[in-house]
């Protein structure tokens, strides 16, 4: 079936953005300049937060105590990406869902640090429940690439 | 058909810059809109989030700000088209049965070039190429007004310079500086016709309601407010400039919105208007849709000062759009300012709220026209 | 004062890749809505409003819709413009659902866009998705997000890659039946064990592809329905639920927010024993693992006895419980039209117009969709004859 001539219009959309992150991000973020791990509590019901949080959700009260972590977690899921995207970095990376401490939400971050021979010997190589701890950056912005990524406690 | 209210209400003062991110800012606007409701958070039913990605710079940006508005594990929605689509979204699932207590709610923290954020809202073959742009539009139907007779140079002047008088003294508007018709007709040319001090500001800030079924609108207050009318209308984006002009859309939606609430005179029925004009030309060009004169009538309604905020007819009297104008909760806000009016005003009963999504330019638009009744005055 | 509503006409247009696609967002939404109103024999000034679902950023346009006219705009029809992410279409059908029983509006258009069909880089647009600060830095879109529920469900319970693949090659068969489907290719489970791994657990054929076409449903109040349609599918009812943003409490065992969300519809549907009350259902599959998750949430069995409902293919065209016989979302995936074609499906599997995939008499069924940033939003709906 032969497709029929039809003119075709490249384009983008580039918009450019300047987010306020706020009075808890912003705190947390400064910490990690400063190799810091820091969490949030809700007064109401006790969760922590890593990272932190502008408000809880289910009590719907901002967090008002502040407590530091040792930045010790375990891996609640994760993937290893084997596939080159677009903005995305050179596979194999593995990204986790972290649980730093007893916070009550999970992170996102980069797992490294693993030995292999094949990338396909790195999902082995993760279990759930595995306990990680932070690798620094050693420039650290206030951001959160400040922790270079996790690692496996020996 | 039953009933909603309104029974909570509260916004932040808009600004230049927010200093708080989305999500805070719809926090501080919900949590404190559910403390004026006398409810809490475990009383939701749903949410309804106004907002658009372009403004919150996050793909599927509800996801951030559902939550803020107190709809973790609850039934949350995002109405794209302006604050008042999103009240009567919140109305719609009351009226259903599906929610006794909703919560309506949007935020601006965001810097973000509205220049290109509406360009990029037009088609890619026709109009963005040109660059076509909210501002340009406006301009467009701007020389049609001038060069028609329908308005001069100096009623834009005017009525930009009413909604700054009126604006300065509202203590949540962003600009309070009062310009006045020298300022603006002074001010520089940005799209002629329109000057600088003629265009809308881009405002930060957050604001949300408390809506409520009829049996629980009772429960939480002695005198409820009242959505008594409420329909959209559309525009085609590549109908005749006629078509555009003629505002058929905006129309339809007063005209049955008007005739749900029982409207047959609106000068005398209504009390106060906040309508949504992103630039000065739109309001002009919208009293006589509204009801508030015949077709030409409208500057000789502005040059009497009937339109003022202490006038007979106040058309914004917050100050309007050109004092506050926050991309995403604009329409909650210009619902806000209402009540606001009907509350501060003795004496006074219903308001007509009039919202749009043109903050992207106009083609294309829809419109949202509610109103809004204390059951006594 | 509430008043029934029913979906009493479908319009699709055909699935094909996003890259080969030739005709605009224009045409395709006439001809879908073309096709809804042919169904039910109504023109477009018989709309008295239209709900467009889509996400804007993924379409490079800023509010699309308004571009578009084929949804009554010249005739002054409001538009509504709903985006909750990938489960914008639920949510449109919760929003027509509303206007309807609320007394609103009698005739309703709901039309799910088809979000990728300009898009050059797919997943350079899927990652837009991902929050800018905590999680887009991390190189995660969407079928990462796919691949920590894959993860975690897997190692919980213990499942086969072969179970994966047997999920993802269920669709696939079932796709080669549907003459809407966009992937037609049947691949066997050792078809899908074959393909390269993306990001794991999620091989290629168990991901969805990027497909262009475009989906209208026409919805009414009882009195229209009954006079328009002779068997209007009636909406008993429909709800959603909104988890946290980022990660937050999520440990992606399971969808535990779906399963709240089933027992409150369930509860309003007078749904008791779903595996028994539903006769054919519509899960939203972008990753085909999620389908034995859905299982769970949806109480179809108990938690991580999934794979059992699959091996004894009780989810089969012949089954007690068909599920995704349209070939479901790993084998057409046209952006938020996925969502709305959920709700059309079990539509036209009651109407019996289910062409090639129709389930026999089916009189209950269930859709499904899902959508945000690490699955934030789940929307369910029952319908019945």
């Amino acid at each position: 079936m032969s497709t029929p001539q039809v003119m075709k219009k490249e384009y983008n959309m580039h918009l450019d953005f300047s987010l306020p992150l706020g009075k808890a991000y912003t705190k947390w973020m400064q910490a990690l300049k400063e190799k810091k791990i820091l969490g949030n509590t809700c007064g109401k019901c006790g969760r922590i937060f890593v990272p932190a949080k502008p408000f809880c959700e289910i009590c719907f009260e901002e967090p008002l105590e502040w407590v530091e972590l040792d930045g010790r977690g375990i891996v609640e899921s994760f993937t290893v990406c084997f596939e080159k995207f677009r903005n995305c970095p050179d596979p194999p990376y593995v990204v986790g869902i972290l649980r730093i401490g007893d916070s009550a939400t999970c992170m996102t971050h980069f797992i490294g640090g693993l030995a292999y021979q094949r990338p396909e010997e790195i999902p082995g190589q993760i279990r759930i429940g595995m306990a990680v701890e932070p690798v620094w950056a050693e420039d650290r912005t206030g951001d959160p690439l400040d922790i270079a990524y996790f690692r496996p406690v020996k | 058909m039953g009933k909603v209210g309104i029974v909570g209400y509260s916004l932040t003062t808009f600004r230049d810059d927010a200093d708080m991110s989305s999500d805070e800012l719809v926090f501080v606007a919900s949590s404190a809109a559910l403390k004026d409701a006398g409810v809490d958070r475990g009383d939701l039913d749903a949410v309804s989030v106004a907002s658009i990605d372009a403004y919150d710079g996050i793909t599927i940006s509800n996801g951030w700000t559902a939550p803020a508005g107190g709809g973790y594990g609850k039934d949350a929605t995002r109405i794209q088209g302006g604050g008042v689509a999103a009240v009567m979204s919140a109305y719609a699932s009351i009226l259903s049965g599906a929610a006794e207590l909703a919560l309506v709610a949007g935020g601006d923290s965001v810097r973000f070039d509205d220049t290109v954020t509406s360009n990029a809202s037009y088609d890619v073959f026709f109009n963005r190429p040109i660059p076509l742009f909210n501002v340009s539009s406006y301009a467009l139907l701007a020389t049609s007004l001038l060069r028609s007779g329908a308005a001069t140079e100096d009623d834009f002047a005017m009525v930009a310079a009413k909604n700054y008088r009126d604006g300065a003294g509202n203590r949540w508007a962003h600009v309070r500086a009062g310009y006045s018709i020298g300022d603006v007709a002074s001010s520089p040319l940005t799209c002629w016709p329109l000057r600088s001090l003629e265009i809308a500001p881009c405002s930060k800030g957050a604001c949300a309601l408390v809506l409520a079924s009829e049996r629980k609108a009772r429960e939480l207050s002695d005198n409820p407010v009242w959505i008594s009318g409420i329909a959209g209308g559309s525009t085609p984006c590549f109908g005749s400039w006629a078509e555009t002009m003629e505002m058929k859309g905006l129309r339809r939606a007063i005209t049955r919105s008007y005739r749900m609430a029982g409207i047959r005179n609106p000068a005398k029925d209504i009390d106060a208007f906040e309508i949504f004009s992103p630039a000065a030309p739109f309001e002009l060009a919208y009293y006589e849709p509204l009801g508030l004169c015949g077709k030409g009538g409208a500057p000789e309604l502005l040059r009497g000062g009937v339109t003022s905020g202490f006038g007979a007819l106040p058309v914004n009297p917050s100050g309007g759009a050109l004092c506050t104008n926050p991309g995403n909760c604009g329409g909650v806000y210009r619902v806000v300012s209402a009540l606001n009016y009907l509350r501060d005003h003795e004496g006074a009963r219903r308001a007509v709220v009039q919202d749009s999504d043109i903050n992207l330019g106009i083609m294309g638009e829809t419109y949202h026209v509610m109103v809004v009744e204390k059951e006594r005055a | 004062m509430e008043k029934r509503a029913a979906v009493i006409g479908v319009g699709y247009t055909t699935y094909c890749s996003n890259r080969r696609e030739t005709r605009s967002k224009a045409e395709l939404a006439h001809e879908a809505v073309r096709n809804a109103l042919g169904m039910v024999g109504l023109s477009i000034g018989d709309i008295d409003v239209s709900v467009y679902t889509s996400v804007d950023g993924f379409e490079a346009t800023v509010r699309p819709a308004r571009m578009l006219e084929a949804f009554g705009q010249g005739l002054n029809i409001p538009l509504v413009d709903v985006n909750t992410g990938g489960s914008a279409g639920g949510s449109g059908f919760k929003e027509a659902v509303h206007m309807i029983e609320a007394g609103l509006h009698d005739i309703v258009l709901l039309y799910g866009a088809p979000t990728f069909n300009n898009v050059v880089d797919n997943q350079q647009v899927l990652n837009t998705a991902s929050p800018p600060v905590f999680e887009k830095p991390f190189g995660i879109g969407a079928v990462h997000m796919g691949a920590f529920y894959a993860a975690r469900y897997m190692r919980e319970h213990g499942i086969d890659e072969y179970d994966y693949a047997h999920v993802a090659s269920k669709n696939h068969r079932a796709a080669v039946k549907n003459p809407y489907a966009h992937l037609r290719n049947g691949f066997t489970p050792e078809e899908v064990l074959e393909s390269p791994m993306v990001t794991w657990p999620i091989r290629l054929y168990e991901c969805c592809p990027t497909s262009s076409g475009a989906v209208a449903m026409i919805l009414a109040s009882e009195g229209r329905a009954k006079e328009l349609c002779d068997t209007p599918v009636w909406v008993r009812a429909i709800s959603s639920i909104a988890d946290t943003f980022l990660s937050g409490f999520k440990v992606y065992r399971d969808f535990d927010k779906l399963k709240i969300l089933a027992k409150k519809v369930y509860e309003k549907a007078g749904i008791r024993n779903p595996l028994k009350d539903f006769d054919v259902a519509e899960l939203f599959n972008p990753f085909a693992p999620f389908e034995l998750m859905e299982y769970d949430a949806l109480g179809f069995c108990e938690e991580g006895k999934s794979v059992s409902l699959l091996r004894d293919g009780v989810t089969e065209i012949d089954g007690e419980l068909p599920v995704n016989m349209s070939g479901g979302v790993v084998c057409t995936n046209s952006g938020i039209s996925s969502a709305v074609n959920r709700h059309a499906e079990i539509a036209l599997q009651l109407m019996g117009k289910a062409e090639g995939r129709q389930v026999k008499s089916p009189e209950v069924g269930l859709a499904h969709s899902w959508g945000g940033n690490m699955g934030q939003f789940h929307t369910l709906a029952v319908l019945t004859l």
